[in-house]
């Protein structure tokens, strides 16, 4: 990399990095992973840097998402049945306090999704993408992201203990 | 009662998105990307070699000679430390006279650093680094006197850094394929995780001999797992997500969940002590000086080489000590 492209590189890290760790925070839940993750996608992201033409962040976004799925299958404990004592599911009323609640039930049972689940649940409730979009970014089917923000979906609304949801 | 779930997944996900604390990555990244690039090509030169290697050796084979040499010397490898060649590990001594090892705050000194191919490490007694060339996962320990390997199998082997005498061995220890032991500060032992089959671990620590103990219970593990000796050698702290646990080695008894205080370092890394005030903290991308309520004053970055030898700046393998 000469030192213009590195100079376009550092201007495009000061510019977006902060977006960019917000994405790999959510799908870390962590501030050291997600460190990590967003250092290595960036040194991935250099080493493509002359090919990526234009919107070097839509790029930069598709190496972080698999990434962390690449990242997560090379660790072996990592598995979908993660804990002895999963978070007993809320059945108070709603209040504002049963609100709190959900969401601190909420993210910890978004900790535990598998990795792919996750990324899905941040593509489209963080970014907003478009089914078509999620499968694009994580080189997948539809079909695929449809089934896996539906597993997704039926875990946390089982966390809470929701049998129905208001759209 | 019904829950607006889409809603408040939303919330949830911005509100932890929120969360985290943006640093500049763009020096670590850049240099990331130039080691990835240096091991792609150090990886390109060897998969030449080892293909003329073997070109040249079926070249002897259809000559009709018989030279059925140890397999130890196909490949020969330099060493330079004065004694008779030993085949592994390897060695490449800095270039005389030695230059002295890389200092931190607080006194600490680099003991070793991760290269592709094993570790530099520093040698008191010769007073320079050396290169120890023994494959990917090489833990050295901060006394400088043995190393800890690990096989693509998990067998887990710990020799004398010096020579290649073997003093304790354990079979498919360690499955993870990223994991490494870790030394006790005071270089006696190693500790490592093994999994149950319920998502749990255990730790074992392994003494020199080869002899062990292991925790007489489970810890569930949902995620990555990490373990770190605490200063005094005799308890180690297990990181399972969120939660810790304490291991009194002597008895392999297994603490209360989360029952004692951590240190600024956090779950990931080795924390030393620089004095009552603050700590040196090894992060993903160097070096950091830490108070005891997590803030921190100086950074370090990892080095790009030392003495000419590139190292590696992911977390594992680097060494420090501090001499007494």
């Amino acid at each position: 990399m000469d030192r213009a492209a590195e100079a376009e590189f550092s201007a495009f890290v000061a510019e977006r990095g902060h977006a960019l760790f917000r994405t790999a925070y959510a799908l870390t839940g962590n501030q050291h992973a997600a460190e990590d993750l967003l250092q290595v996608s960036l040194a991935k992201l250099v080493l493509y840097w002359n090919r990526v033409t234009n919107d070097p962040e839509a790029y930069a976004r598709r190496i972080i998402y698999r990434e962390h799925i690449s990242l997560w299958r090379r660790m072996w404990r990592r598995r979908e049945t993660p804990t002895d004592s999963p978070p007993e599911a809320r059945l108070a009323e709603r209040d504002h306090a049963g609100a709190a609640l959900d969401r601190v039930l909420l993210r910890d049972m978004l900790r535990m999704l598998p990795p792919r689940q996750r990324a899905v649940i941040v593509l489209r409730y963080l970014e907003d993408r478009s089914e078509q979009e999620v499968a694009d970014i994580l080189g997948c089917t539809t079909g695929t992201v449809g089934s896996q923000a539906s597993r997704a979906l039926a875990k946390l609304r089982a966390s809470l203990g929701a049998p129905e949801v208001i759209a | 009662m019904t829950i607006d779930l889409d809603r408040l997944l939303r919330e949830t996900v911005h509100e932890l998105a929120a969360e985290g604390r943006p640093v500049d990555l763009t020096g670590p990244a850049l240099r990331t990307a130039r080691r990835i690039r240096t091991r792609r090509l150090v990886s390109a030169v060897a998969s030449v070699l080892v293909l003329v290697a073997g070109l040249g050796f079926a070249a002897v084979r259809l000559g009709g000679t018989d030279r059925s040499y140890p397999p130890a010397h196909l490949n020969p490898t330099p060493v330079t430390s004065g004694a008779a060649p030993t085949p592994s590990p390897a060695s490449t001594e800095s270039l005389p006279p030695g230059s002295a090892p890389v200092a931190l705050p607080g006194g600490w000194l680099i003991r070793a650093a991760p290269t592709p191919l094993g570790a530099i490490m520093y040698d008191n007694q010769q007073g320079r680094y050396r290169l120890v060339t023994t494959g990917e996962r090489t833990a050295p320990s901060p006394n400088g006197q043995f190393l800890a390997l690990v096989s693509d199998n998990g067998d887990l082997v710990i020799r004398r850094a010096d020579d290649d005498t073997v003093t304790a061995r354990t079979a498919n220890a360690i499955r993870d394929p990223a994991a490494y032991p870790v030394w006790a500060p005071d270089s006696s032992r190693v500790a490592y995780l093994i999994a149950t089959a319920t998502d749990a671990v255990r730790v074992v620590a392994m003494n020199l001999d080869g002899t062990q103990q292991m925790s007489e219970s489970t810890m569930a593990c949902p995620a990555t797992c990490t373990i770190k000796w605490l200063e005094n050698g005799q308890r180690l702290r297990v990181y399972t997500g969120s939660n810790r646990f304490e291991v009194t080695v002597a008895t392999g008894a297994v603490g209360a969940v989360s029952a004692t205080a951590d240190d600024p370092c956090g779950y990931k890394v080795a924390g030393y002590h620089i004095d009552s005030r603050s700590w040196l903290c090894v992060t993903s991308s160097g070096f950091a000086v830490t108070a005891p309520g997590g803030a921190v004053s100086q950074r370090v970055p990892f080095p790009d080489s030392i003495d000419g030898i590139g190292v590696e700046g992911n977390i594992n393998g680097w060494v420090l000590f501090r001499p007494k």
